[in-house]
């Protein structure tokens, strides 16, 4: 990076945490700090709602996955809009009217403080090792493709977080999110821009959306029943819906967001703007992974992005085997630029025998690339002893390869923006789910509003310290967080399953919802270990396995009244 | 959508900008949803180049 590079990433850093000190002024008490005194606009809280989701590997991986795979995750997106709706009529006005701080907090309202707690208590396992993801997996990409230090990027991305949410609390982060957002939609337009600018000279974008479609890249819906596609339009409308619906409609990192809203309006009025503005954004950058795609056709990739994977294997007794596939991918690579610029000639004349001749030509060689790109990543995973994550490496490559003095700043600023925005969610959520859930309902029911304003920033502070501990040692860590990250995926459609019960099932009591619960999750447990269901489907069927347990409990133990539920603290 | 205009505050009530209510707000979603669907299909075939 230059000099130039890094003053815009320094007004970055220097702007964000100005802007949260001057927000921060206006906090007031427990309610202020967590819940911004109910007093934030639909726009600010819209794109606070969206950058919470947008994480750096959003940002990152799905253009990967685009290059790779074209644009068919879309798919488990578009329920998104619908899931808004859902929200809006249903969960929104139950949160919202019942005064509440926390989504757990009105399940003690509806039901008891036992399904509270357990409800509370697997957010907090799960989102507080999301947390240290959310820092680790940008700092190790950053580490590899600009050469910095993991640690030192992982703290100064923590350091600067922890210190605006500590000293602003929800108001300062969902102001610093609007802007951050807004710094991911122009990193979105500038990277689009420089691809189509690094193309050679002639090539246009009907040429682009030509050359993407030899490879079926810009393929968005897939009507195919097969169950062994992980995207299609029914596994993204199904398995997506519910995804969403839980994640947006449960999860205290976004139910918070939409809790600050001065009225119910204009939370309504967040959702719905995140209804039409998400597929959009989410079209344009994995457009940029096709658009990549098509800029590889012209400018020869390495075969492997991750040079800190290549260089462990050019150390090995496999360096060999990989030099030879460069070998290989040069010719091929050499033979398909030479097509593809023939085949945009042949096409400006309108020679279709020569169109047809070439478009074979070009698809048997992208199969060839493909497949030499398949027997690289195989290497680095024999040298490596596990699988190669490219996927998240490619575009960060192409950034640091190909983008201009400057905007290089801009865009590493917008990876930090979208890691920073996704954090400062979580510390909130898991800092409001700790004091509210547990310390002020079990431990010290009657202290003072300062108090809890103190527990809660004490609180902010180690959930802060937690995460920078998970990212560091995260390397080390591997197969337990995604262990984790596994069991988180088998609760979230249970946890939906619980809110579904509380507002759907005027019958349902306290033991329903528990057992329920239990039962959900350990459903999805026992068929992730004897089938080969695809992540999608857990939500389905935990929703599905609460509701009817949670049902015949309830109707078994007396209806709504039978269940315990013990008043509200 | 029998119950979306069941929930309604006093403030919550009325036009919603350039919409009559939250209904008309709520089908102009689902038709949105339909319609970006559409498109995706439309782009789907009109872009697929495959010789196979």
């Amino acid at each position: 990076m230059t000099g130039i590079d890094w003053s815009v990433f320094a007004v970055y850093f220097g702007g964000v945490l100005a802007f949260a000190w001057y927000q921060s002024r206006k906090n007031v008490g427990v309610e202020g700090y967590f819940l911004a005194n109910r007093r934030l606009p639909w726009a600010a809280v819209g794109l606070s709602v969206m950058a919470t989701q947008a994480s750096a590997i959003t940002f990152i991986g799905t253009t990967g996955q685009a290059f790779d795979e074209g644009m068919e995750f879309i798919q488990i997106y578009l329920p998104q809009p619908l899931v808004m709706v859902l929200l809006c009529v249903l969960f929104v006005p139950f949160f919202y009217r019942a005064k509440v701080y926390t989504a757990y907090e009105y399940l003690e309202n509806r039901f008891d403080a036992k399904t509270r707690s357990l409800t509370a208590f697997l957010f907090l396992v799960s989102r507080g090792l999301a947390a240290g993801l959310v820092l680790y997996a940008p700092a190790i990409v950053l580490s590899v493709i600009m050469g910095w230090d993991e640690t030192v990027t992982i703290l100064i991305m923590a350091a600067v977080t922890i210190a605006y949410t500590l000293m602003g609390g929800i108001t300062a982060v969902i102001w610093t999110d609007v802007v951050q957002m807004l710094m991911m939609f122009v990193g979105i337009g500038v990277a689009l821009f420089i691809l189509f600018t690094t193309l050679p000279s002639g090539v246009g974008v009907g040429d682009v959306a030509y050359i993407g479609g030899i490879q079926e890249m810009w393929t968005s819906i897939d009507w195919s029943w097969d169950p062994s596609n992980r995207y299609t339009i029914w596994s993204g409308m199904i398995g997506g819906f519910f995804l969403a619906l839980a994640y947006f409609g449960t999860d205290q990192s976004q139910v918070q967001r939409y809790l600050t809203a001065s009225s119910l309006k204009q939370s309504r009025l967040s959702l719905i703007f995140n209804a039409f503005v998400k597929v959009p954004m989410q079209f344009f950058i994995l457009s940029i992974g096709v658009l990549l795609f098509v800029f590889y056709h012209f400018e020869q990739p390495p075969l492997v992005f991750n040079n800190a994977e290549v260089a462990v294997v050019m150390e090995s007794e496999r360096a060999g085997d990989y030099r030879a596939l460069e070998v290989e991918q040069t010719q091929i690579h050499g033979e398909r630029r030479a097509a593809t610029l023939d085949l945009l000639d042949a096409r400006e004349v309108g020679d279709q025998g020569r169109i047809a001749e070439l478009q074979r030509a070009i698809a048997g060689q992208d199969e060839a690339l493909v497949e030499l790109r398949q027997d690289a990543k195989a290497i680095v995973a024999d040298v490596r002893g596990a699988a190669s994550n490219d996927v998240n490496y490619v575009f960060p490559s192409y950034i640091i390869e190909y983008i201009p003095v400057g905007v290089l700043g801009l865009l590493i600023a917008v990876i930090f923006a979208a890691a920073m925005s996704s954090l400062d969610s979580e510390l909130t959520a898991l800092s409001s789910a700790t004091v509210i859930d547990f310390y002020k309902r079990w431990f010290n029911a009657g202290a003072t509003d300062d108090h809890y304003l103190m527990v809660s920033k004490i609180s902010t502070f180690v959930w802060g310290l937690l995460a920078c501990f998970v990212a560091l040692y995260a390397g080390q860590l591997g197969s337990l967080i995604e262990a984790v990250n596994q069991v988180g995926s088998y609760f979230y459609g249970s946890l939906l399953g619980v809110f579904l019960l509380a507002f759907l099932v005027k019958s349902a009591n306290g033991n329903g919802a528990f057992l329920g619960l239990v039962a959900g999750m350990s459903s999805v447990f026992a068929l992730s270990l004897v089938t080969e269901i695809a992540y999608l489907w857990f939500n389905v069927i935990g929703t599905v396995v609460v509701l009817a347990v949670g049902i015949a409990v309830s109707a078994v133990t007396g209806g709504r009244d039978g269940g315990g539920g013990a008043a509200p603290a | 959508m029998a119950e979306m205009d069941e929930h309604h505050d006093d403030e919550d009530s009325g036009p919603i900008g350039i919409f009559p209510s939250w209904r008309w707000v709520y089908w102009s979603v689902v038709i949105y949803t339909l319609v970006v669907i559409a498109v995706l299909w439309g782009f789907t075939v009109a872009f697929n180049h495959s010789v196979g």
